[in-house]
């Protein structure tokens, strides 16, 4: 099981480095293990979107990798404060479905990484993690949603 | 039935008699008895048995009631079950699925998936499937158009090689048998079910380009290697416990694995673990079946009152193992109290009893404001936190009516004081209530726990029968018997009770006391008699006794459930709780 993991994930690694960087215009930057010692604790920065309170921002991820991945799912983290109703404000939990119980084998950490950088556009207020951001939207207040995710994009998330 | 409510022990013989069946059949026995005084016990073998019990008596039972109208009344209570055995699900469940292979010329896999994800109703099946068969087959995780592959497979001669391959190592991989194929084209990714070496295979699970890695796809065509496709199903059995519901590894592909592929893919040992898995899912995804819930207990009863019908019908089953189960619901038996009621009653027991007693025994309201206050200290003159009324703890009435120099109160029966005190009873009434009918629940599943004690003293006391009297083991068993149908009764008696509690008070509720009451006076008559301590001369007077008793709460405890199912088919008991959940 490990050894299956560990051979994935160095082939996924070796993709990501070689890959050109016009990814960047897909959302995200720098997927790679945070350490060369430790392929299992990876990270990646989520660009935020235009159009939304994140833009501007830049979202460090921590994703932790299991034993048996690619069979289960990684778990991944807000390292940067965030206010999304899918996240949690405290821990930077993440509460999305290709993470839990819709995760297939096939999807890879950079489908995972696309999938969180589209979280951030397209909220779930139906199952929050962060229930006052959730709260704003689902009472329909879209402006002062956009500007406390605004304000916290400025607060905690502008690339130094 | 007038007569099901007739109170007294003399006017209720007719009743005996009526509903005498194959439980009372020994009240035949001690009808015999009581006719010629001699201890001529032929019929204890059960040569009376069920309704031959009539057959000299009929004369005189035919005066009283027609045997028709009695068999209507029979067994209104009992369903119809069968217990299987958990070795014969996998018989029952390929007859359910060939039934439907024969009539729709399906493969049984496919058969097999589609009813399970009709939760193995056949009726809805059919009908569905002969409206929209494609809807049913994607409904059920099989591509459309995909009608015999399944069927097809086992034939294919690549299969075949790879196991070749797998169970002699030595060999060399029989390669040539294999279908190679160029790189991934369109046509080629679409070969359904296959077992295939692609020349330069991309599998999406490990990243492994190669030449000579077999691969596989379900109907679907998503293809990944053997190796990952085996530790995915591995993972899905083994770790998550996963039988019928594992998909295709392919994101968002809805396509299930059926058992042929996970036959193939898996290891003998992850294999049977699937399949006992499939087994259970067969059984809880069935709603005519349910898994004794007795620790330990591996029988399936399978029954078939409907969902619906709970709120009329309270269908117990007796477990191969012995254990007597609601198939409803699942909780242990609870005639003649309907399943939502039971569940209801016994939540309301968990949440308030305790609680409910306690605040009855130490508090009581501010008359005012109705706040419950505890009186933890000090003087009767109390002043509510709450509402700031000041009344004296004792009788209830405002204090002012007590003047200044009164400390003990002696205002027992001034006028404001009694309706101070009156209001309170009015409030504490419905807890009252409550605490009555908990009272008599308890008591009665109380006694019937200290029933097993009486149960192995009982067979002490037939030993000591035995020896000190002339009668043979057959004879005593008599005793055994009571004690069973104490039992029976007491947990009867325990489920009126909280049927009752949830009954609105009319002429009907009245009945249904009248025959509780009936029972519950037998019930305790007979296990008072039981506890009597033994005297050599007067066994044969106490076994005639004994006999009589027990047909009648035999009789009784059939009437109370007899009625009470008949009035909850006609709708004729009204409750004070809605039954929706």
């Amino acid at each position: 099981m490990h050894g299956s993991a560990v051979r994935r994930l160095l082939k996924e690694a070796q993709n990501y480095q070689t890959a050109n960087p016009s990814d960047c215009a897909q959302g995200f930057r720098r997927l790679a293990p945070q350490s060369d010692s430790d392929l299992f604790a990876w990270a990646c920065i989520i660009d935020g979107p235009d159009d939304t309170g994140y833009q501007g921002g830049a979202f460090q991820v921590a994703i932790a990798v299991p034993d048996t991945y690619p069979m289960q799912p990684p778990t991944c983290r807000f390292v940067t404060p965030i206010c999304h109703p899918n996240v949690h404000p405290k821990t930077g939990e993440i509460c999305l479905d290709i993470l839990k119980t819709a995760w297939s084998p096939a999807w890879t950490l950079k489908a995972v990484c696309l999938a969180i950088h589209l979280l951030l556009s397209s909220p779930e207020p139906s199952s929050p993690l962060n229930c006052d951001a959730a709260g704003l939207l689902r009472t329909g207040d879209t402006l002062g949603y956009q500007s406390l995710t605004h304000m916290y994009t400025q607060l905690y998330a502008l690339p130094q | 039935m007038p007569s099901d409510t007739a109170g007294g022990v003399e006017s209720d013989v007719s009743d005996l008699l009526e509903y005498s069946d194959d439980d009372a059949s020994n009240f035949t026995d001690g009808a015999d008895m009581s006719l010629d005084a001699d201890d001529e016990f032929a019929s204890d073998n059960g040569f009376y048995d069920d309704d031959d019990g009539f057959g000299d008596d009929q004369g005189f039972l035919a005066g009283i009631h027609t045997k028709d109208d009695s068999d209507d009344n029979h067994n209104l209570f009992k369903v119809e079950y069968q217990v299987h055995a958990a070795q014969a699900l996998q018989e029952l469940q390929r007859t359910e699925a060939s039934e439907v292979c024969a009539i729709f010329g399906i493969s049984l896999s496919h058969a097999t998936m589609m009813l399970r994800a009709m939760r193995w109703n056949k009726e809805t099946f059919m009908e569905r499937f002969t409206e929209d068969p494609e809807r049913v087959q994607r409904e059920a995780g099989i591509p459309v158009g995909d009608t015999d592959a399944v069927l097809a497979r086992p034939l294919d001669p690549s299969i075949d090689a790879y196991f070749a391959a797998r169970t002699e190592p030595a060999q060399a991989p029989a390669e040539a048998q294999f279908v190679a194929t160029d790189r991934l084209s369109p046509e080629a990714h679409v070969m359904r079910g296959h077992l295939q070496i692609f020349v330069n295979h991309l599998c999406e699970i490990c990243f492994t380009e190669s030449a000579d890695i077999p691969t596989y796809a379900l109907h679907c065509g998503h293809r990944f290697c053997v190796e990952c496709y085996h530790e995915y199903l591995c993972h899905k059995i083994t770790g998550e416990g996963l039988s019928a519901r594992i998909q295709c590894p392919a994101p968002k592909c809805s396509t299930l694995v059926d058992e042929p592929s996970v036959a193939m893919l898996v290891s003998p040992g992850v294999y049977r673990r699937y399949e006992g898995l499939l087994l259970r899912s067969f059984v809880d995804e069935n709603d005519a079946m349910r898994w004794c819930p007795a620790p330990g207990c591996e029988y399936v009863v399978e029954c078939h009152t409907p969902h619906s019908a709970l709120t009329s019908i309270v269908p117990t089953v007796r477990c191969q193992c012995g254990h007597l189960f609601c198939f409803g619901c699942g909780l242990s038996d609870h005639q003649p109290c309907i399943c939502v009621l039971a569940k209801r009653w016994l939540r309301k027991c968990i949440d308030d009893s305790e609680t409910a007693t306690w605040i009855s025994a130490h508090t009581k309201e501010c008359t005012r404001c109705k706040t419950m206050i505890e009186k933890n200290g000090g003087c009767n003159h109390m002043t509510c936190r709450k509402c700031g009324y000041e009344f004296c703890w004792v009788c209830l009435g405002p204090w002012s009516e007590h003047g200044q120099t009164w400390y003990n109160c002696n205002r027992f029966n001034e006028r404001s004081s009694q309706q101070a005190r009156s209001a309170q009873e009015k409030s504490r009434a419905a807890l009252q209530r409550y605490l009555h009918y908990y009272g008599r629940y308890a008591n009665h599943e109380h006694s019937a726990q200290l029933d097993h004690q009486l149960y192995l003293k009982t067979e002490k006391k037939m030993e000591k029968m035995q020896r000190t009297s002339d009668l043979s083991w057959i004879e005593v068993q008599f005793l055994k018997e009571a004690v069973d149908t104490v039992f029976q009764s007491r947990m009867t008696l325990k489920w009126t009770y909280a049927f009752a509690f949830y009954l609105a008070h009319n002429n009907m509720t009245h009945l249904f006391e009248d025959n509780q009451r009936d029972l519950e006076m037998a019930t305790e008559l007979l296990s008072e008699l039981l506890e009597k301590p033994l005297d050599p001369k007067t066994i044969p007077a106490l076994r005639q006794q004994v006999l009589d008793k027990t047909s009648y709460v035999a009789a009784r405890r059939q009437v109370v459930l007899n009625d009470t199912a008949k009035g909850l088919m006609e709708d004729r008991w009204q409750f004070t709780a809605s039954l929706s959940d």
